[in-house]
């Protein structure tokens, strides 16, 4: 049984006070290709993208959830994007409370987004898109 | 009598994941660091022994 291992484990604790969140972090089924991604590279394969259960802190901003993504997936699909700088992996964050899809805005926090968004008692649900950036696109 | 109430936001936890199993991984955006823990999927272990 392989166990995945923390990586970059900081022995440093928050303090309890700082409220955490568990989110289910999608794919956002728009995003998934009928054949394959365009765009010359197919990247991401459907099957390689999964839903993920993350904890943080409700401090955490979606930019933290778009960089962690990109951290794991470049891992896990074993995507140089830093090699030669030339490319990377560019996620957005997506919600549907109800059922329609609202890109999140930059910078809001995860409890920003629960109460702005996600009034229901259930844990909440964020979806993701991912993309490969070449550099000459700029995004943000 | 004064009860008290502890305000508390307790928000929704996930369900069916293992929480023995975590990835823990700090991000730093804008100077700002947080911890970001990710959990597996609780693996269903299928004991049933319907087939004939």
């Amino acid at each position: 049984a392989s166990r995945t291992n923390s990586i970059g484990d900081n022995s440093s604790n928050t303090s309890d006070e700082v409220t955490e969140v568990e989110l289910v972090f999608k794919p956002h089924p728009d995003m998934i290709p009928s054949s394959s991604g365009g765009g010359g590279q197919d990247f991401p394969q459907v099957s390689q993208l999964q839903t993920r259960f993350i904890k943080t802190s409700a401090n955490a901003s979606v930019e933290h959830l778009n960089k962690y993504l990109g951290m794991r997936l470049g891992l896990e699909l074993d995507i140089d994007t830093d090699k030669d700088k030339k490319s990377h992996i560019a996620c957005s964050t997506w919600i549907a409370p109800n059922g329609n899809f609202i890109r999140i805005p930059h910078g809001l926090t995860l409890g920003q987004i629960c109460d702005k968004y996600w009034r229901f008692n259930k844990p909440l649900e964020v979806f993701y898109c991912v993309n490969y950036v070449k550099k000459d696109e700029i995004f943000e | 009598k004064v009860s008290k109430k502890k305000i508390r936001n307790i928000r929704p936890r996930l369900k069916n994941i293992d929480r023995s199993q975590v990835v823990r991984q700090p991000v730093t955006v804008n100077n700002v660091t947080v911890v970001i823990t990710e959990y597996m999927m609780r693996s269903v272990t299928s004991s049933s022994q319907s087939n004939p």
